[in-house]
C-alpha cells in the first residue's frame, strides 16, 4: 500500500470477544460515529456497544410477503374468473380453497427470496471485492479468530494521532493504517469495457442463435414435433399409392353419391319453369335464410334490392333488374334454374348454394319484387 | 308468546328510543295503558298495535294476571266499532317487562345471524320474474349447462356382449394396436371395452359384462388434478382432452374411479410390429377427422366429438339449431342390439332422457359423487323360476 | 440485535478447541488433495449418476413406457423416488431452521451439512417428477404459469401445481438459507488460501463479506426471518406432496390423515440419512471431536419419535379403514396387509416400526453400527412406505376389471439409480469443495465465544 494514497481507516486487533466489546463501547463513547467492528461471528451485546438501531428488514419482509400474496390471489383472480374461465370437474370458477397452497408459497418465495437480496444488494452494497479492508492482515485476523475495530478517516473527530492513541488506551494490538486502494478509486465506469462487450456479444449470439434454432427447428423434430405430423390423409392431400397421385377417391363412374343428385334440367330452362315448383314455404326462417345467401352471393351484381345497381364499377357487366315485370312473371322454378345454371354472363352458382338456399332465395327475391310494387293492401 | 305486547317497527322504535321488553305508555283520546314494546319488522312506520283480551283480572289460575289490559285505550264510541284508532302517542314510562317467545331469533341488523334461514336454505324463496326466467332456479347446479347437453345409456338387457362397440371404437378413433408384450403389461388403449364378470360357482357360474368408457362426469375427477388443464369440460358436457397440451402426468388416470383413460407409453405406431403402422397405406387406414396422438400424452373416449362437430357444422348450414339425435357416436352405431344410445340429456323428449329417467337406470360409483353422463339400465335376469 | 443468547448450554465439542482449530479442522479437506477413499467413492457414485443420465436419455428417446408402470398403476417408481427424496430434504430444513427458532445449540455442528443435503435431495425429487415421470419432458414448461399466445394457464386446483410451487419454493428458499449461512465462511477460506483460483472463486462467491457488525446486525436479523419463513415452508411441503394422494378420490390416498403422517415420515427418513451420511463423513474427515455422540444420539431419539409417529399413524389408518364403514377403504387396507404386496407392507411395517424401537436403549442409540443399519433400515422402509401407498391402492382400485399388477423393469432401477448417483455425487463434491460445516456459527456457541457479563 503506497503511502500517497488517501487513508480509509485505523485499525486494531484484541484477542477476545469481552475486550472488543469493552472497547466498542469505548469508541461510541468518545464519540466517533464512522467506526465499525469486525469479528469472525456475531458477538452478543455487540450491537448494543456500537449504539446501533435494531435491524429493521423485517419490514421489507412484511412487504414482500404481502406483495406475494397479493400477487399470487390477482393472478390467480384474473386467470380463473376473467382470462381463461374454463369449467373443472364441476367447480366453480372461483375454488378459492383450492388456491390456498400457491398463495402461500408465493408468500414465502418473494419475502425469502427479495428481503435477502434487499439486505445484500441495498444494505451490504454488496458484491463489492474492491473494499480497503480486504486483503489486509487486519481482515485475515478478523476472518479467522481476531476481533477488529476499525475508526475511519471520515469521521468528524477524526485526527491520526488521537485515534492511534485512543486505540492503544483500550488495550488494541496491532494498530495499523488502512487505505485505499488507488487502482480501485480510478476504475470509474466499465461498461465500455472491451472485453465486457465481447462477453456481451458472444451471449448475446449464442442466445439469440439457441432461441432461433429451438423455435424453428428443435421443436419440430419428433417426437416434439406437437403431433403436426400425422400418419393420415387428410382432404386434397396427396398419395403416392394411388396412380393418379391424389389421396381423394372420386366416384366410382355412374355412382351417385348421397345427398348429390345431378340436376335434371339442364339447359332447359323452360322444362324448368314449368316443371320445378319451390319445396320451401315462405316463412321468416326461410327467408332469413334466402336472404343472408343473397345478400352474399346475388348482391355485389344484383344490388342488395335487385335493382341490378351493381357493385362492381363496371368490372363486370350490370345484370338487368330482377323487379322487371318480365322477371316477377317468372315461375320459381325459373329463378331456381337461371341460379342453377347461369345464363347469359352469370355463371352457374350450384357449386356454392346448396339446393336449399337456392330455393330460400327465390322466395327472397319474391319478397324483394313485392316490396318494390307494394299494393296499398300490403301496408295495413 | 305470553303476555300481549305493543308491536312497533323497529326504525319506529329507534326513533322513539324504545326496544324490546321497555315499557311504553300508549295513549289514546280516550284512555292509556302501559304495554310492553315488541319489535316487529313489517310493522308499518308510525302505528303501533296490541292485541286486546289480555290483563283479565278473573279468569282462572291460568288467565289472571296475563298481559297487559288495554281496553282503556278504547273509548265506549270505539269498543264495537273499528278497532283502528288514530292519533295515538306513546311515551316510554322507564322500567321494563319481560317479553318471552318461542322463537327468538335475531335482530335483522345482525350481520353475524343476518339472515340465516336464507343462507342456510331453510326457507327458499324466489320472485315470479325470477320463476319465469328460469323454472329450475331453485334446482341449479354449480356449473350450469343451456341447451345441449351430451349423454349416454347403456342397456344392459340388450347388450350381449360381442365387443362390436369395442371394433367400432377402434376405427373410428385411430386406436393402435400395442402388440401382445404390452398387453401383458396392461397397456391395451382401448377406449370402450367390455368388463366381464363372473359369479356363483365352477358348478353354476354366471357371467355379468358391462361396456365401459368415459362417464364424462360433470364433477369429472381427472379434470381436478390435471396441472395444465388439458382435460376440462366443454359447455355441451363433454370431459374433453387437449393432446397438445397434456404434458403426460398420469395424475388424471389415477383418479379416474373408472380406469378408462389410456396413456401412449411409446409412441406405438412406432414400436408396434417394427413401425407396421407407418408403412405407405396405413395412412389410408387412419380416420383424417381424428388425430393421431403421439407418445406421452393421454387419451380417451371423446363420445366421437369429431362427429358432433360434423353434425354441428351441417346444422349450421342448414341454419338450424344442432339436435340431440344428429349424432350416432361409432359405438352406438356398431352395436348390433341397440343397447347404446346417445343424445342430449337436456332434451326431457329424447329417449337419452328418458333411459335416464327410467327406474332400472343406474350409475357405476354413484358414492364417489362424480356425477356421471353415462346411464346403465340393470338387466332384468329371467331364471325361469 | 436479536435475542438469541449463545451461553446456556454445555460445551458442544468434546475437548477444548481454539477458534484457529476450527478453521483448519473444517478446512483440511478443501485444502488437501482429496484422499484414495475420497475417489473411491465419487467413482461409485458418478458411475451411479452416468448410469441413471444414460437411462434418462435412452428414455427420452423412445419413451416412458420403458419403465414398468401401466394402466392402472400409471404411477409407481418416479414418484415414489420424487417424495421419497423431497422427505429426505425435510431434515436439513428442520435441523437448520426449526432447531434454530428452538433455540437448539447443538444444531449448529450438523446444519450446514443438513441444508446441503436438503438441497441435493430436492433436486433429485426435482429431477424424478420431470424427467422420468412426464410423457412429455420437454414440455414440462407448460407446468409454470406465465403469458402466452393461447391465454392457457395452470390448473390453481390441481395437486400438482401446487406441488411446482412447493418444491420450487422449498428448492430456492433452501438455497437463499444455505448460501447466506456460506457466505461468511468463504469470505474466511478466502482469507485463508494462497491459491490464486480458489481465491478468485471464494471472493466471488464470498460477495465481499468483511466481518462487519454493522453487517452481521441485518445478517442475524435476516437469519431468523429466514427460519420464521421455512419452518411453516417446510411444513407446508410434504403436506402438499400429501395432497397430491390425499385429494384424489382413490381408497387409500383419499384420507386427512395424510398431511402430518408424511410430514413425520419425511422427518423421519431425513434424519436417517443425515445421520448415515454424517457417520461416514465425521470418520472420513476426522470431524468426531465436531461431530460428537451426542449429535448422533439427537438425531436417533428424533427418529425414535418420528418413527413412532409414523408407526401411530399405520395403526390410525387400519383402525379409520374399519371405522369408516366404507368397503372401498377397508379393502384397500386388507389388501395392503394381505394381497399382493403384503411383503412390501411388511417390510414398510418392520423396517419403520420395529427397528427404530431399538433406540429405547442408550446402548444401542450410542453404537455406531447398530444406528447406521437402523438409519439404512429406515430409508429403506421409508422408500417402500411411498411405494406400498402408490402401488396397492392404483393396483386395485374401484373396478375389479381394471386391476392389474406392476413390476419393475430394469430401467425403474436405472432412475432409481439416478437419484442416489446425483445425491452422493453432489454430497462428495459439497464436502471436497465447501466448508461442510458452519465455521461461523459453531465458533459462535463454543466456551468463550461470547462476553461474560
Amino acid at each position: 500500500m503506497s503511502t500517497s494514497s488517501p487513508l480509509y481507516a485505523i485499525t486494531a486487533l484484541f484477542d477476545s470477544p469481552d475486550a472488543v466489546l469493552h472497547a466498542a463501547e469505548e469508541t461510541a463513547k468518545a464519540g466517533y460515529t464512522k467506526f465499525d467492528v469486525h469479528t469472525p461471528y456475531p458477538v452478543h451485546g455487540m450491537d448494543h456497544a456500537m449504539r446501533l438501531k435494531t435491524s429493521r428488514i423485517g419490514i421489507f419482509a412484511f412487504v414482500f410477503g404481502s406483495l406475494g400474496v397479493l400477487s399470487a390471489v390477482a393472478l390467480i383472480t384474473w386467470v380463473a374468473l376473467h382470462e381463461y374461465p374454463l369449467v373443472i370437474g364441476g367447480k366453480p370458477f372461483w375454488a378459492w380453497p383450492a388456491f390456498v397452497p400457491v398463495s402461500f408459497e408465493l408468500t414465502v418465495l418473494l419475502a425469502s427470496v427479495l428481503s435477502t437480496v434487499t439486505m445484500i444488494v441495498f444494505y451490504f452494497k454488496f458484491p463489492n471485492n474492491a473494499h480497503p479492508l480486504h486483503d489486509t492482515p487486519y481482515m485475515k485476523a478478523v476472518s479467522s479468530d481476531k476481533f477488529g475495530i476499525a475508526i475511519q478517516a471520515n469521521d468528524p473527530k477524526f485526527d491520526e494521532k488521537s485515534v492511534r492513541e485512543f486505540l492503544k488506551s483500550v488495550h488494541g494490538s496491532a494498530i495499523e493504517p488502512v487505505a485505499y486502494d488507488v487502482e480501485d478509486l480510478d476504475h470509474g465506469q466499465q461498461l465500455l469495457d472491451a472485453r465486457f462487450l465481447a462477453v456481451l456479444a458472444v451471449v448475446m449470439f449464442v442466445v439469440a442463435s439457441g432461441t432461433y434454432f429451438t423455435l424453428n427447428y428443435a421443436m419440430y423434430l419428433p417426437p416434439f414435433d406437437f403431433m403436426m405430423e400425422q400418419n393420415k390423409l387428410k382432404a386434397q392431400k396427396p398419395s403416392e399409392l394411388f396412380r393418379d397421385g391424389k389421396g381423394m377417391r372420386p366416384p366410382v363412374e355412374g355412382t351417385i353419391a348421397r345427398g348429390f343428385i345431378p340436376y335434371a334440367f339442364h339447359g332447359k330452362a323452360d322444362e324448368a319453369g314449368k316443371m320445378l315448383v319451390n319445396p320451401l314455404l315462405a316463412t321468416a326462417p326461410v327467408i332469413d335464410r334466402g336472404k343472408a345467401k343473397y345478400l352474399t352471393f346475388c348482391s355485389p351484381c344484383h344490388g342488395n334490392f335487385g335493382a341490378g345497381d351493381s357493385r362492381l364499377r363496371g368490372q363486370f357487366p350490370n345484370p338487368p333488374t330482377l323487379n322487371s315485370d318480365k322477371v316477377r312473371n317468372w315461375s320459381d322454378g325459373s329463378i331456381f334454374h337461371v341460379i342453377t345454371d347461369g345464363q347469359n354472363v352469370m355463371p352457374s352458382y350450384a357449386s356454392q348454394i346448396s339446393r336449399d338456399d337456392r330455393w330460400a332465395i327465390v322466395h327472397y327475391i319474391r319478397v324483394l319484387q313485392r316490396a318494390q310494387n307494394a299494393k296499398e293492401a300490403d301496408l295495413r | 308468546m305470553w303476555d300481549n305486547y305493543a308491536a312497533l317497527s323497529p326504525i319506529t322504535a329507534k326513533q322513539l328510543g324504545v326496544t324490546s321488553g321497555d315499557l311504553v305508555e300508549v295513549s289514546t283520546s280516550d284512555g292509556a295503558a302501559t304495554v310492553p314494546v315488541f319489535l316487529q319488522p313489517g310493522q308499518a312506520e308510525n302505528s303501533v298495535s296490541i292485541a286486546l283480551g289480555y290483563g283479565r283480572t278473573n279468569a282462572g289460575p291460568i288467565g289472571t294476571g296475563i298481559g297487559f289490559d288495554v281496553t282503556p285505550l278504547l273509548g265506549t264510541a270505539t269498543l264495537n266499532g273499528a278497532r283502528i284508532l288514530s292519533g295515538a302517542t306513546i311515551k316510554k314510562t322507564g322500567g321494563s317487562h319481560e317479553i318471552v317467545s318461542t322463537q327468538e331469533h335475531h335482530a335483522l341488523d345482525d350481520e353475524f345471524t343476518k339472515e340465516l334461514h336464507l343462507k342456510r336454505k331453510i326457507v327458499r324463496e324466489g320472485t315470479l320474474a325470477e320463476y319465469e326466467k328460469n323454472p329450475n332456479f331453485l334446482h341449479e347446479e354449480k356449473v350450469t349447462y343451456s341447451g345441449l347437453k351430451w349423454a349416454m345409456a347403456i342397456d344392459l338387457n340388450k347388450c350381449i356382449g360381442c365387443n362390436a362397440c369395442v371394433a367400432g371404437c377402434n376405427v373410428e378413433n385411430n386406436i393402435p394396436v400395442v402388440g401382445k408384450d404390452q398387453v401383458a403389461n396392461g397397456r391395451e388403449m382401448h377406449w370402450i371395452r367390455i368388463d366381464r364378470y363372473y359369479a356363483g360357482t365352477d358348478a353354476a357360474p354366471s357371467l355379468s359384462h358391462q361396456p365401459m368408457l368415459c362417464q364424462h362426469c360433470d364433477n369429472a375427477p381427472c379434470e381436478n388434478v390435471c396441472p395444465v388443464v388439458a382435460t376440462n369440460h366443454s359447455p355441451d358436457g363433454l370431459n374433453q382432452m387437449a393432446y397438445n397440451r397434456c404434458v403426460g402426468t398420469k395424475y388424471c388416470s389415477n383418479n379416474c374411479p373408472y380406469k378408462v383413460r389410456r396413456f401412449n407409453f411409446f409412441d406405438w405406431r412406432d414400436r408396434f410390429a417394427d413401425g407396421y403402422y407407418e408403412e405407405q397405406p396405413f395412412d389410408l387406414v387412419h380416420n383424417p377427422e381424428v388425430t393421431v396422438r403421439s407418445r406421452g400424452v393421454m387419451e380417451k373416449c371423446t363420445f366421437c366429438i369429431q362427429r358432433i362437430m360434423e353434425a354441428r357444422q351441417h346444422a349450421t348450414e342448414q341454419g338450424r339449431e344442432l339436435k340431440g339425435t344428429d349424432v350416432k357416436t361409432a359405438c352406438q352405431e356398431a352395436c348390433p342390439a341397440t343397447a347404446i344410445v346417445f343424445g342430449d340429456m337436456s332434451d326431457p323428449k329424447s329417449e337419452v332422457s328418458k333411459y335416464r329417467a327410467h327406474t332400472l337406470g343406474y350409475h357405476v360409483l354413484e358414492e364417489t359423487n362424480a356425477k356421471p353422463n353415462v346411464t346403465y339400465i340393470a338387466r332384468l335376469k329371467n331364471l325361469g323360476e | 440485535m436479536t435475542s438469541l443468547d449463545y451461553t446456556i448450554d454445555p460445551p458442544i465439542t468434546t475437548r477444548a478447541v481454539t477458534p484457529a482449530e476450527i478453521d483448519s479442522a473444517i478446512a483440511a479437506p478443501l485444502d488437501r488433495f482429496p484422499s484414495k477413499r475420497w475417489w473411491i467413492a465419487f467413482g461409485v457414485t458418478s458411475t451411479m449418476l452416468a448410469g441413471g443420465l444414460a437411462t434418462i436419455a435412452y428414455m427420452l428417446y423412445e419413451g416412458i413406457g420403458l419403465l414398468g408402470f401401466n394402466q392402472p398403476v400409471a404411477w409407481a417408481f418416479d414418484i415414489t423416488n420424487f417424495v421419497f427424496w423431497v422427505g429426505i430434504g425435510h431434515a436439513g430444513t428442520l435441523i437448520s431452521a426449526i432447531l434454530f427458532l428452538m433455540r437448539q445449540r447443538w444444531r449448529n455442528a450438523i446444519a450446514r451439512f443438513a441444508e446441503a443435503m436438503t438441497i441435493f435431495a430436492v433436486l433429485c425429487a426435482a429431477i424424478f417428477v420431470t424427467v422420468a415421470h412426464l410423457g412429455r419432458p420437454w414440455l414440462a414448461g407448460y407446468l409454470f404459469p406465465y403469458p402466452n399466445q393461447h391465454a392457457l394457464w395452470v390448473n390453481f386446483i390441481s395437486p400438482l401445481v401446487w406441488d411446482v410451487f412447493a418444491v420450487n419454493t422449498y428448492l430456492t428458499v433452501s438455497l437463499v438459507f444455505w448460501y447466506l449461512g456460506l457466505i461468511p465462511d468463504l469470505a474466511t477460506l478466502r482469507d485463508r488460501t494462497t491459491n490464486a483460483v480458489k481465491k478468485l472463486v471464494y471472493s466471488v462467491l464470498s460477495l465481499g463479506w468483511r466481518f462487519s457488525n454493522r453487517h452481521w446486525s441485518h445478517y442475524e436479523r435476516m437469519y431468523l426471518i429466514l427460519a420464521g419463513f421455512a419452518t411453516p415452508l417446510v411444513l407446508s411441503v410434504h403436506t402438499i406432496v400429501s395432497f397430491d394422494f390425499a385429494v384424489s378420490v382413490n381408497p387409500g390416498w383419499h384420507t386427512t390423515i395424510f398431511p402430518p403422517y408424511f410430514v413425520a415420515g419425511a422427518v423421519f427418513s431425513g434424519f436417517a440419512m443425515v445421520q448415515n451420511v454424517l457417520i461416514i463423513v465425521r470418520k472420513m474427515f476426522k470431524l468426531e471431536h465436531i461431530i460428537t455422540m451426542k449429535h448422533l444420539e439427537n438425531m436417533n431419539k428424533v427418529m425414535l419419535l418420528t418413527g413412532s409417529m409414523v408407526g401411530y399413524a399405520y395403526a390410525m389408518e387400519m383402525f379409520v379403514a374399519w371405522y369408516s364403514g366404507s368397503q372401498f377403504e377397508r379393502f384397500v387396507f386388507l389388501n395392503r396387509a394381505l394381497g399382493p404386496y403384503a411383503w412390501a407392507y411388511w417390510t414398510m411395517v418392520s423396517c419403520n416400526v420395529v427397528f427404530v424401537q431399538l433406540f429405547w436403549f442408550k446402548r444401542l442409540r450410542l453404537s455406531i453400527p447398530i444406528m447406521f443399519a437402523v438409519g439404512v433400515l429406515v430409508n429403506v422402509g421409508m422408500w417402500f412406505e411411498r411405494y406400498v401407498i402408490i402401488v396397492t391402492t392404483l393396483s386395485r382400485d374401484f373396478l375389479p376389471s381394471s386391476w392389474g399388477h406392476f413390476s419393475p423393469t430394469i430401467f425403474d432401477f436405472g432412475i432409481m439409480m439416478l437419484g442416489f448417483g446425483l445425491f452422493f455425487t453432489l454430497v462428495l463434491l459439497f464436502v471436497r469443495f465447501l466448508p461442510s460445516i458452519a465455521m461461523a456459527e459453531i465458533k459462535a456457541v463454543m466456551d468463550g465465544a461470547q462476553a461474560k457479563h
